[in-house]
């Protein structure tokens, strides 16, 4: 039920957002559309703004590219730790993020929004297991877990919630971060405006995070043309090796 | 300071992976080993993929250990029969490893396979190295003892097909050299490492050659295998980062000299105790990872982009 009723709301919303600007109850834009993963890539900042038609709280949350993820899980064997079970999981997001401008609790109703995932957590909740027949409820909300828990340790589930600074009452700005172990692929970037915990629109925007320029040539070139790639990296390894080792040898 | 590394796909400082480079190049230039028993668990710990640290090392295991067989051929420390022998001992023995590997992994088994056969192992060729080094120390020490024989017959030197090794000075079957190649090719294929630390060893003890010999063909051998392994990982896999093989090449270019110093200033036998404590320290950790309950029950596993 949460998962059709999810996009649905999505899509009423974004053919809200297409009627003429004086109907618009949420208008916002993104600094850059695209994050360009250099060969220099350190991470990002994306500035996030727009404007409301009557004051209210704003959340925006990243979701990265949903795809298919797999959990180890270490067991022990004879007093030995091995990885023993794992559990694979569709539709997981790659990079989950949130801002607001007010902690969740105080914008959020206590048991949430009926058809809205917002929290990691109601996210998380979309997710679905592979053979889930296979393995009790309590094991994979424990392989979930798992999951957040591995995601956090990698920066791909920022803990905190980025602020969101809303301007008297009608313009909101965010600066949204990311981490230079950024997955590639098409993030979503939607915003929520809530009144009384209840969301009155949401409008979503693509953002596309994509190598480019060399490192983007290089990891082409490496699935396109693999025996040559793998060709030019014997030859560059042996020629590198045997011209630096003979410099080397000079001091 | 920071480079995008675009197979591995994360961000990494330079200077660190030219530091990873050149600690690779110093045991390379001291040992003659490449240094990837120690280099793949390091680059796994500062967040390069697994497969992508076990492709990425066999291209960069080749520029370290080329320009060293070239000083050593042209030396002419390089046994090239022996060294082809055990490499076609290594081709069949890398294609049998790659088999097993499949079963394994089918069984569910590998990762306990992997981690119990660096274990017994490196214990193994440490604890037998260090006990060989100690002995050497102490014949020094007392120059009355008695002497061993020049070299000691068993079993092994009975085996047919024997064959005439000028520059090693042996007379020993070439099913020595080929099985010895077929079993590090069996083991590099399962354990995705060059082998350098097993062969050096294995040459000394059960091939019986001189150990000025054994750094030169163990390089020879060691080149070609590198070459095959990068060959099979960039077109089967995928996995080889030449940006990251670059900057891990040019450190190692760096760290082989300084090796080399220390190596040729220090006897032999202590730069094999060395060697030996290196190696148990390694399997030491291994133990303990075994045994220490990991701080993450839960970890990540493959990830594969949706529609």
């Amino acid at each position: 039920m949460i998962r059709v009723a999810a996009p649905l709301l999505v899509a009423m919303t974004i053919m809200a957002a297409c009627l003429p600007a004086s109907a618009q109850a949420l208008l916002f834009d993104l600094s850059r559309p695209r994050v360009a993963i250099t060969s220099a890539f350190a991470g990002t900042d994306i500035l996030v703004y727009g404007s409301l038609d009557a004051p209210g709280d704003v959340i925006v949350t990243v979701t990265g590219a949903p795809s298919r993820q797999t959990v180890l899980r270490k067991e022990r064997v004879l007093g030995l730790w091995v990885t023993g079970a794992r559990q694979t999981f569709d539709d997981v997001p790659t990079y989950y993020a949130i801002a607001a401008n007010r902690p969740l609790a105080q914008i959020l109703p206590t048991d949430g929004v009926p058809g809205v995932a917002i929290t990691l957590d109601e996210r998380m909740a979309a997710i679905r297991a592979q053979g889930a027949q296979r393995r009790s409820p309590a094991e994979l909300r424990a392989f979930e877990r798992g999951l957040i828990e591995a995601k956090r340790r990698e920066g791909l589930y920022p803990e905190g919630i980025a602020p969101i600074t809303v301007l008297s009452g009608r313009l909101f700005r965010a600066e949204l971060q990311f981490p230079s172990r950024l997955p590639v692929g098409d993030y979503e970037i939607t915003a929520y405006v809530l009144r009384d915990g209840q969301p009155v629109t949401a409008v979503s925007k693509p953002l596309i995070v994509s190598k480019a320029g060399f490192s983007a040539e290089i990891s082409e070139w490496a699935r396109d043309e693999a025996p040559m790639y793998g060709g030019v990296a014997i030859a560059m390894a042996l020629v590198v090796g045997w011209v630096t080792g003979a410099v080397a040898r000079r001091f | 300071m920071e480079v995008y590394l675009p197979i591995a796909e994360i961000s990494l400082t330079w200077p660190l992976l030219l530091a990873l480079g050149g600690v690779a190049g110093v045991l390379a230039g001291m040992f003659g080993v490449g240094g990837g028993f120690l280099l793949t668990p390091l680059l796994i710990f500062v967040g390069v993929p697994p497969a992508v640290a076990v492709a990425t090392q066999a291209n960069q295991v080749i520029a370290t250990s080329v320009s060293g067989l070239l000083t050593q051929f042209q030396r002419g420390n390089v046994d090239v029969r022996m060294g082809l022998i055990m490499l076609l001992g290594g081709l069949f023995g890398s294609t049998a490893g790659i088999w097993l590997f499949g079963i394994l992994k089918r069984i569910g088994q590998i990762d306990l396979t992997i981690a119990i056969g660096y274990v017994v192992l490196l214990t193994s060729i440490g604890v037998l190295m260090l006990i060989e080094s100690v002995r050497t120390w102490r014949r020094r020490r007392n120059p009355e003892a008695p002497r061993r024989k020049l070299h000691q017959h068993y079993l092994v030197h009975r085996l047919p097909l024997k064959m005439r090794f000028y520059k090693s000075r042996l007379y020993i079957s070439a099913l020595l050299p080929l099985g010895l190649g077929f079993v590090i090719g069996v083991m590099s294929a399962i354990l995705g490492i060059g082998g350098g630390f097993i062969i050096v060893p294995a040459m000394i003890y059960i091939l019986g050659m001189p150990t000025l010999m054994v750094i030169g063909t163990s390089l020879f051998q060691i080149v070609f295998v590198a070459i095959n392994v990068t060959f099979l990982q960039a077109t089967q896999n995928h996995t080889v980062d030449v940006v990251l093989a670059l900057l891990l090449i040019i450190g190692g270019a760096i760290g082989a000299p300084i090796g080399g110093r220390v190596a040729a200033k220090l006897p032999s036998f202590q730069l094999r105790a060395l060697l030996a404590l290196l190696i148990l320290a390694m399997a030491t950790e291994l133990i303990f990872e075994l045994f220490a309950r990991p701080s993450a029950i839960y970890s990540l596993g493959t990830a594969v982009r949706g529609p």
